[in-house]
């Protein structure tokens, strides 16, 4: 009913905006302008992808290297890509008496793609003074790929962690700071704090970024380790069609069929993907699987409409759910019981947006968001069917933001925006609908002062209904110091808003029997708990309990990039993040049953700082990739006693009596590895068509437990050991590319560690696809 | 999650009321006793208390002594320390060899116990599971009925006082075979003259 109403007020918006920009609309007359590309021995290259940017158009050269639009004359950037050549974005005039000669270098590392997350803008990954990093689709396929986890699991920085789903963890911050974007609206629905990356199919998939550094100056809360923005494949002129499958351990099974067609005005883009896994259990007992046996669907349309040559409308629609059934014997209340839980998750996006540019210099975005996000979870007794327990989760995401571009000349573009937000919950575990309205606007400044310096400020202004506004600044610069040497730096700053759990959450154990509640309702309900006669002692004043703040970190980065030869890449940085304000949970009563009741606050200042490096070389089709990070995290308040002598204590292994525990001995922050390293070959060997891959990921000992008391990792016993990752994909193409049949292996090793869902040991799969070219 | 945050919350708690006491002390607390008045430490190693399901303590007589006795200030029954005839007792935060000055008030008859206090009880969650484990830096100050003063700092729950972080400590079948729970080691120092300097 809802999702009928707002899809009204989203015709008629859009229709407002028609009418506004009607009066300004005018033909054009339409003729084809052409080019060619060839390879470095002047030899034409067939099957070249050419793309008009920002235009939506695509096309393939024939065999003599020719590419055609149906597109006015003028000036262009075209960005041309083919696997196992270095990719180039150009600008280029076209007319009748221009048919520009392009030449594709072969081998070479991939400079020059485009990338929209760091500006929000189109812009050249090497002209952004910040750390990017781009999976294309060409590497997602050639590791035979599927989901969005196994992809950011071998990426230098980022480690997969467990905590309510499968996460990230980027530069040594939780999940829950980094943002997660698909075309760059925010997906919703995470579970405290993690969003499960599963949910995120990459068959649709173009490409994947990786922002470093907090992004709030751009995207508001969350985004303080970082944004992960997933760039669907776009609707395209012409027809074309792919379908994937993939089995392997575990009776994993991904499904896929993607294509598009599109006209001169009108294109369209839908794909459909199946997964399905039989699940697996560690204990191999009668406990509940680790992870359950499941099924999913994701579909995806997308509908872009040039309706004239200055205003483009487009339209996307996602739909994801998933259902999984587990049976496992528990306690429900008097005897063990064999019950049956049924969940259920389903997300759906809708996301219309309109483009109009006035001339070459002004460009206006206006975007819409509405999204829907429900888990529902029913454990019934298996004997009789009863209902034990029903937990439903639905929330709501509602924006609307406007964006302007101004390209003021060569050297300065502008933009700025602005937007609303409605979000609102109503779940079992909170009382009633609760609901947040935001308004932000943000506005950054890209300046080329020469050929060698660029920088970028900006900075966003967040007002909220619940929590205190923030003032999120960014300044950015790089510097062309040498032809093979770019020196670039950053100062930020990057929040997480308190989000409805910290706020809200009415939530008791039903077999612990704590309670935890949200900061802004815990004393009312702490007061109805001892009126109750529920509260043994009241070991906090409520009425002194605060008002959450959002938690807000600065960041300094700094760094090189090296291109040092034909074929190397590299680059070294910096990174050091104060995080204020965490937000943690703290005991306020306990209750007659002797259990505890919680709420939340700002507690924890911490530092997150280390360094990166990585290196990459391409020698024909040989592509090398590999990477390190040193990290340092630790709780500052922790490390400034230990270090003045106070409050932390161990015992001495030998007498068994306390003592100080000693400055060097404090390990920091549970789960991050001191180092952390990523190595990745691929190679094509070009006879047989064959991409061979090989990857390696390693962590060194992570903090698990606190073993003596004391509340902090110090001990040696505290770690889990240390891990290495092998992944391997061998991928045969046939027919010019068009099929293929690939062999995959994940986790070579068998690595397994208990309650770790994503690794649950040695994998394998099989997979085959074709796709029209 | 929620459990570790009961140890660091009471942690954080013992620490405040540590530091209250230890900063009070260092003001007013004149030179330690000199070199011929050492006080003695009592190491007392797997003190019985499962049999019985508890051991009553005398500080002064540094034994075992029966519960009709009128001897005992301090007894064992599970992780549950309580006091008996006229004797008081708190928790502070300091190390044995390190803590001077016992504080002038703040005793009660009332016992001690509770996960998070002077021991953390492990959950399912935490290896080792389901285990009773001291905190280290965490000790018990007790007046006894004859107003003279000790500072305890308990050691282990389990016979033999095992090195917990062992694979043989987390499995709990072994666990209760080598090491039976309710054999109290801890160490004390006991001031015979009355003041509250160590």
């Amino acid at each position: 009913m809802s999702i009928l109403f707002d899809t009204k007020q989203y015709i008629l918006l859009i229709g407002t905006v028609f009418f506004l920009f009607s009066n300004q609309l005018y033909g054009q007359t339409s003729t084809a302008i052409q080019g060619k590309v060839n390879n470095t021995s002047k030899q034409p290259i067939q099957g070249v992808t050419v793309e008009l940017v920002g235009q939506n158009q695509s096309t393939i050269t024939d065999e003599s290297g020719i590419f055609r639009f149906a597109a006015p004359a003028g000036i262009y950037t075209i960005r041309i890509s083919m696997m196992g050549y270095e990719s180039k974005t150009i600008e280029n005039l076209f007319d009748k008496d221009h048919f520009p000669m392009f030449v594709l270098e072969a081998n070479a590392v991939g400079l020059g793609e485009v990338v929209i997350t760091a500006t929000r803008t189109e812009k050249n990954v090497d002209d952004i003074p910040l750390p990017v990093t781009i999976i294309g689709k060409e590497e997602i396929q050639q590791k035979a790929m599927l989901r969005l986890d196994e992809v950011l699991a071998e990426q230098p920085t980022i480690i997969l962690v467990e905590d309510h789903g499968t996460g990230i963890q980027l530069q040594g911050f939780e999940a829950k700071y980094t943002l997660i974007l698909i075309d760059g609206e925010p997906v919703i629905g995470r579970s405290s704090g993690t969003l499960e990356l599963s949910r995120i199919t990459m068959n649709n998939v173009e490409r994947v970024e990786i922002l470093k550094g907090p992004s709030s100056s751009l995207y508001g809360s969350e985004a303080m380790a970082g944004v992960v923005n997933i760039i669907t494949k776009k609707p395209l002129r012409g027809s074309r069609m792919g379908t994937s499958v993939r089995y392997g351990t575990n009776n994993a099974l991904d499904m896929s069929l993607d294509g598009s067609i599109g006209g001169n005005k009108t294109s369209v883009y839908g794909a459909f993907n199946r997964f399905s896994s039989s699940g697996y259990n560690y204990a191999r007992d009668n406990s509940s699987n680790t992870v359950p046996p499941f099924h999913g669907y994701t579909g995806n349309v997308k509908v872009d409409y040039n309706m004239t040559p200055k205003l483009e409308l487009k339209i996307g629609v996602k739909y994801n759910d998933e259902h999984a059934q587990d049976h496992y014997i528990t306690n429900t209340g008097s005897n063990d019981q064999q019950v049956t839980s049924q969940f259920l998750r389903r997300d759906i996006a809708i996301t219309p947006s309109a483009m109009y540019r006035y001339s070459d210099m002004h460009t206006t975005f206006l975007r819409l968001n509405q999204s829907f996000y429900k888990t529902d979870t029913r454990i019934s007794i298996t004997e009789d069917g009863n209902l034990y327990s029903h937990d439903y989760f639905d929330q709501n995401f509602t924006r609307a933001e406007l964006q302007h571009d101004y390209k003021i000349n060569d050297r300065v573009v502008v933009t700025a925006g602005g937007g609303i937000t409605d979000e609102w919950l109503k779940a079992v575990r909170y009382e009633d609908k609760k609901e947040f309205i935001a308004g932000f606007a943000y506005a950054q400044a890209d300046v080329r002062i020469s050929d060698r310096l660029n920088f970028i400020a900006g900075v966003r202004f967040d007002a909220h209904n619940v929590y205190a506004s923030q003032f999120s600044p960014k300044l950015a610069a790089q510097y062309k110091t040498l032809s093979w040497l770019t020196v670039h730096g950053t100062m930020g700053s990057g929040f997480k808003a308190p989000d409805f759990r910290e706020l809200y959450l009415n939530w008791t154990n039903p077999t612990q029997g704590y309670s935890v509640f949200g900061a802004e309702d815990a004393a009312y309900k702490l007061n109805r708990l001892v009126e109750a006669g529920e509260i043994a002692e009241v070991l906090y004043d409520p009425s002194l309990i605060k008002a959450l703040d959002a938690e807000r970190s600065w960041n300094y980065q700094a760094g090189i990039k090296l291109h040092p030869g034909t074929g190397f890449d590299g680059g070294i940085s910096l990174f050091r993040n104060h995080v204020n304000n965490l937000i943690e949970t703290f005991v306020i009563a306990t209750k007659t049953n002797g259990r505890s009741v919680y709420t939340y606050s700002n507690q924890e200042n911490v530092i997150i700082q280390g360094a990166e490096a990585h290196v990459g070389y391409k020698w024909r089709t040989l592509h090398i990739k590999t990477g390190i990070q040193y990290l340092d995290a630790v709780n500052r308040d922790v490390r400034d006693a230990i270090n003045e002598g106070r409050g932390y204590y161990t015992r001495d292994a030998k007498t068994g009596s306390s003592r100080l525990v000693k400055p060097g001995e404090y390990g920091g922050l549970l789960n991050r590895s001191r180092y952390t390293a990523n190595t990745s070959i691929i190679y094509n060997w070009t006879k047989p068509d064959l991409d061979i891959t090989f990857r390696w990921a390693y962590r060194n000992r992570f903090g698990v437990r606190d073993i003596d008391g004391n509340g902090i990792l110090n001990l040696d016993e505290e770690y889990a050991p240390g891990y290495s990752m092998f992944n391997a994909s061998a991928v045969k193409s046939f027919f010019n590319k068009r099929f293929s049949v690939s062999l995959s292996t994940e986790n070579l090793g068998n690595i397994r560690h208990t309650g770790v869902a994503t690794m649950p040991g040695r994998m394998f799969f099989i997979g085959a696809s074709y796709r029209t070219k | 999650m929620i459990k570790h945050h009961i140890f660091q919350k009471t942690g954080l708690f013992a620490l405040i009321l540590g530091l209250i006491f230890t900063s009070c002390s260092k003001k007013n607390d004149p030179a330690p006793d000199d070199g011929d008045n050492v006080l003695e430490m009592v190491a007392i190693k797997d003190l019985n208390g499962l049999d019985k399901g508890h051991v009553c303590f005398s500080l002064e007589q540094k034994k075992e002594v029966e519960e009709s006795s009128k001897d005992w200030d301090i007894k064992f029954s599970g992780a549950t320390i309580s006091f008996g005839n006229g004797a008081s007792g708190q928790m502070v935060e300091g190390i044995l060899s390190s803590y001077m000055t016992a504080p002038e008030d703040g005793y009660s008859a009332s016992g001690i116990t509770g996960n998070g206090s002077y021991y953390t009880n492990t959950t399912s969650q935490t290896v080792p599971n389901h285990a009773i484990l001291m905190k280290p830096g965490i000790l018990i100050v007790v007046k006894t009925a004859k107003g003279r003063y000790a500072k305890i700092e308990m050691i282990g729950y389990y016979k033999g006082n095992p090195d917990i972080a062992t694979a043989d400590f987390a499995d709990i079948p072994t666990r209760n075979e080598k090491w039976p729970k309710q054999h109290y080691t801890f160490n004390y120092v006991l001031q015979p003259n009355g003041t509250n300097k160590f």
